[in-house]
């Protein structure tokens, strides 16, 4: 393993602490991994022309080249600058959660996104492109306009590292708030938990779409969301109402599985239906897979 | 109550069993918490949840008191004092092994009685009892060789299965139910000794059959007796055999004995071969078929040996076998009649040709039959005759006898009163003075003329074939007495008085021929024609020899005594009375028994009028009568009960309404024979099996506990 790589694994970058730190590992242990720079084709800045060969998308053939010479040309592109990307993410008090009765090993959900929008950032500003930031509750508490310069990210990342997840939810009603706030198309990076209720959350993923952006939502959960690996009695306490209710947990694991998974399900079901990339993560899966998803959209939509 | 403690006291400490209640219902609220965002999904199984939580609350709490429970009863020592599913305790018991030895008892299957499987079952039971247990044996069958076996409580219980092994069939039948009160009453004593053992058992070997079961009424076991009716029977109904058999002497047509024998079969029996066998050799044979369960009547004719010696003796014989072979065989007597002593008084050789007592001399005592029939015959003239002549005999026949003088009027009167037969033939020599008064007395007649009638003379008419004297003639038997001619007889002319005379025969309804009459304590009979030649041809028929037979053994009658025993055939232990002629005098009687060997000698009591004696074993008996007048001799047959050969089965319900808490099995090993003496075993002590239940009590409280709550609490 590259020494950069081992920072994919949330086990190993929880140990840093610096979240400047975090991105920039977390990027150069994914980029170490790759064969070919992703790069290329990423900005819309005209590069040089070659010959095209089937296959190649018809868009790109430069019809004016093709008037004064009669054969076809491919436009080639260098990065460009112009990109707006948004970093959504949750910080509602559910995005802390921690399993008390079970060993100590990953993230919290919040961390873990906080690690993926820092490293998101990272590699934007890298490029060149705009990167902004809202973070929300029950409601927007943070937003940062995008910038891309260098500077920025450090602003960016300075919100994140002092941001303390806390209070309710209200995924839905963030978003279509934080939709009006944004002038100009781009690239949206939804990080939440997605606990709300679904019919809400496909609306104001509508929204976002409607307004023509892409969107794409990294749906996080903590793993013992998703594995439910307790035992015997439990009494179970909502960290965001402060609910609670007494179960045992032998009993109810089937159900509660089935119901995580039909939300999921449900969830990813109504994402396809409005043209939303969804990437389900939890907090034991490596990074990679986020990087991966985000930037096989971005290849997917700009070339 | 089959449990008990050997240390009751403890048993206060189950008290402790809330001590887990009260941990378990401080502690069953705690469970691990923990923080959960996605909650809302779980409250769709919320309620299932509940419910299975709190089953598995209350099944360690139960778990919980089980274990306390457990243990304070495995402390408490416990005990088990019945039998299912545990081994028996081993406190001694006294018991009694009824064996029932009765005949139905030998019948066998697949080569094997049911008395052998009886014997092996009674050994087991013996040898099954506890160390230290007291075994007594009794057994049903009191006359047979057994009953020298029966034991009173011992100690030895091997010595007593050695015992049951000697037993046999007994001949004599027994009654089981008598057995068992016998057995009901010692165990009774034993329970007045105090180092008698506790527990009482009775062990009941039979096959049920109902005949051993006289009076199954009235038992009563006791309390903490346990009876096993132990089942060594089945239904089996394939058994033939003689019900009964008899003899009777029968002088007509000719002497001969009748033998009169009846079969029955459970099962259809076809050609089965019957024997008779009399005097020592077989006589007479058949072939039988019975219907299922039916009986069959068949008579044999044997005509009489000449010149036998002692009394007539036989027995009837299914020459098939049989599952059961004791009743295969049942032996007879003919009955001993009385020799009756007859004098014949007549006109000694009057006319020249035979005297008028010829006929009857040759018809009671056929040349070449002395001592073979059963009437002797002495002759006197009646000019000789005294009144001392008559005590000698049993009857007097008078033949046309002329005159008799009054002092031997009186006389026969006096024979008469004594319980003598006098028969009077009169014939045309009979003065009337001399009859008249004498019939007037006892017949209310009167001597009247000579009647003559005219060829082919008079028929007689018979009133009554009912009558001793005619009933061996009804239905054309014996001869057709009514065919004979009479040619000559006396009139005999009614008085108005009454008598008590019955009159048997009339002369083609002209008037009297044959009159009875009581007179005094015997009989007397007259007939108003002679039995010669000149008066009748009845003389020459084949009915004139049983006619006069059975006139005069009606005559003999009225002595009181027709045959030397009252019975010639007997039961297996019933008692015989052999009769004492002079109880005055000392009567010695040898008895010589089927089993041979030497005579059983019985001597008299001092005015006892009968010599008693039982019989152990069926067949032929004789029996020697010494007296002062001399030896007479005797013969009487010995069977077993009829009865003893029904295989009709009590049922268990019967046994046990009759037997209050008897349990009837068919083995001894069986689980119900534990049932019924369980409680006299004693306790056995239950200890390790409790331990053991509280150790996997506890275990699995641990286990189940361990999975509902400290898995889940052990990672906080």
């Amino acid at each position: 393993m590259a020494s950069y790589e081992k920072y994919l694994l949330p086990e190993v970058l929880q140990k840093v602490t610096r979240l400047d730190l975090r991105a920039k590992f977390l990027v150069e242990g994914f980029l170490s991994g790759l064969h070919e720079s992703p790069y290329k084709g990423f900005s819309v800045e005209f590069s040089d022309h070659r010959k095209y060969v089937p296959g190649d998308a018809l868009k790109l053939i430069d019809w004016k080249v093709y008037g004064k010479t009669d054969r076809y040309y491919i436009k080639r592109f260098q990065a460009e600058t112009n990109m707006e990307c948004h970093l959504f993410l949750d910080r509602s008090g559910s995005m802390a959660f921690r399993p008390r009765t079970l060993p100590h090993r990953f993230m919290t959900k919040f961390e873990y996104a906080t690690a993926i929008a820092a490293a998101l950032g990272y590699l934007m500003i890298t490029q060149q492109d705009s990167v902004g930031l809202v973070t929300f509750d029950e409601s927007i508490r943070e937003y940062v306009r995008p910038r891309s310069k260098r500077t920025h990210l450090g602003n960016i990342l300075s919100i994140l590292s002092n941001c303390r997840p806390e209070g309710l939810t209200d995924v839905s009603g963030s978003i279509h708030k934080a939709a009006s706030l944004l002038k100009k198309r781009g690239l949206v990076v939804v990080l939440s938990d997605l606990l709300d209720d679904p019919d809400a959350i496909e609306n104001a993923l509508a929204h976002l779409v409607y307004r023509g952006h892409d969107v794409i939502v990294f749906h996080i959960f903590d793993a013992a969301e998703t594995n439910f690996p307790y035992k015997g009695g439990m009494e179970f306490e909502d960290p965001e109402t402060g609910a609670r209710l007494k179960v045992d947990a032998d009993a109810v694991r089937a159900d509660y599985l089935e119901a995580i998974s039909a939300f999921v399900a449900d969830i990813r079901r109504r994402c396809r239906l409005r043209g939303v990339d969804y990437v389900q993560l939890d907090t034991s899966v490596a990074f990679d897979q986020a990087l991966v998803s985000f930037l096989s959209n971005r290849k997917r939509n700009f070339l | 109550m089959p449990f008990s403690f050997l240390n009751m006291a403890l048993l206060g400490a189950a008290a402790g069993a809330v001590v887990p209640v009260l941990v378990h219902l401080l502690h069953r609220q705690k469970a691990a918490e923990d923080l959960l965002p996605t909650l809302g999904f779980l409250t769709a199984s919320l309620a299932a949840t509940r419910r299975r939580m709190r089953v598995r609350h209350l099944l360690v709490l139960f778990l919980r008191v089980l274990a306390v429970l457990l243990i304070v009863v495995t402390l408490s020592r416990p005990a088990y004092v019945g039998a299912l599913f545990f081994r028996q305790g081993s406190a001694p018991v006294s018991a009694v092994i009824v064996v029932d030895n009765s005949a139905s008892m030998a019948y066998r299957e697949a080569r094997r009685s049911r008395f052998d499987d009886a014997k092996r079952l009674a050994s087991k039971a013996a040898k099954s009892l506890p160390p230290g247990s007291r075994l007594a044996l009794v057994v049903t069958g009191v006359g047979s060789r057994a009953e020298s076996l029966d034991r009173d409580f011992t100690f030895n219980t091997s010595s007593v299965a050695s015992l049951v092994k000697k037993l046999e069939i007994s001949a004599q039948g027994g009654d089981v139910s008598l057995a068992l009160a016998r057995a009901y009453a010692m165990l009774a004593r034993e329970a007045g000794d105090e180092e008698a053992p506790a527990g009482r058992e009775v062990y009941v070997v039979t096959d049920l059959a109902r005949h051993a079961w006289k009076a199954p009424g009235g038992l009563h076991p006791g309390a903490g007796t346990a009876t096993v009716i132990l089942d060594v029977g089945s239904p089996a109904d394939e058994n033939f055999h003689v019900e009964s058999a008899s003899a009777k002497w029968r002088t007509a047509p000719r002497p001969h004995v009748e033998v009169t024998a009846a079969f029955a079969s459970g099962a259809l029996a076809a050609g089965r071969l019957v024997e008779v066998h009399l005097a020592g050799s077989k006589r007479a044979e058949t072939l039988l078929d019975i219907p299922a369960r039916s009986r069959v009547t068949h008579k044999f004719e044997i005509s009489v040996l000449e010149g036998r010696d002692g009394p007539l003796q036989g027995w009837v014989d299914l020459a098939d076998a049989d599952p059961i072979k004791a009743d295969n065989s049942l032996y007879f007597t003919v009955p001993e009649k009385r020799e009756i002593r007859c004098l014949v008084v007549d006109e000694d050789g009057r006319g020249g040709g035979p005297d008028t007592g010829f006929f009857l001399r040759n018809a009671l005592e056929p040349p070449g039959l002395s001592g073979a029939t059963q009437v002797s015959v002495k002759r006197r003239g009646a000019p000789g005759l005294e009144g001392g002549h008559l005590a000698a005999h049993d009857v007097v026949i008078l033949a046309d006898v002329r005159t008799l003088s009054p002092a031997m009027w009186g006389a026969v009167e006096a024979f008469c009163e004594a319980g003598g037969g006098v028969v009077f033939f009169l014939g045309e020599n009979a003065d009337a003075r001399s009859y008249n008064r004498f019939l007037k007395k006892h017949f209310g007649v009167r001597l009247g003329p000579l009647h003559r009638q005219a060829a082919p003379g008079a028929r007689l008419s018979v009133l009554s074939f009912d009558h001793p004297v005619f009933a061996a003639f009804s239905g054309g038997r014996n001869g057709n007495i009514q065919a004979a001619r009479f040619y000559r007889w006396r009139v005999l002319e009614n008085l108005p008085e009454g008598s008590a005379a019955v009159e048997l025969a009339r002369f083609d309804g002209t008037g009297a021929a044959l009159l009875a009459a009581p007179a005094g304590a015997g009989r007397v009979i007259l007939a108003a024609f002679l039995p010669v030649g000149t008066a009748t041809d009845l003389p020459l028929r084949a009915a004139f020899v049983p006619l006069a037979n059975e006139i005069v053994a009606y005559a003999a009658g009225g002595t009181g005594g027709g045959t030397l025993l009252a019975r010639s055939n007997y039961l297996v232990g019933e008692p015989v009375g052999l009769p004492v002629e002079k109880p005055g005098e000392v009567t010695r009687a040898q008895i010589l028994t089927p089993l041979g060997g030497k005579p059983v000698e019985v001597t008299a009591v001092p005015g006892a009028r009968t010599i008693p004696f039982r019989a152990s074993f069926p067949g032929n008996y004789t029996a020697a009568l010494t007296e002062s007048g001399g030896t007479r001799r005797v013969g009487f047959s010995v069977n077993l009960d009829p009865s003893e050969s029904e295989l009709e089965r009590m049922t268990p319900e019967e046994i046990r309404k009759a037997i209050p808490g008897s349990v009837v099995v068919s083995r001894l090993s069986d689980r119900r024979v534990g049932e019924a003496r369980g409680p006299t075993r004693g306790a056995r002590e239950i200890f390790d099996i409790a331990l053991v239940l509280a150790v996997a009590v506890l275990a699995l409280e641990e286990y189940v506990a361990n999975r509902f709550y400290k898995e889940a609490t052990g990672r906080r």
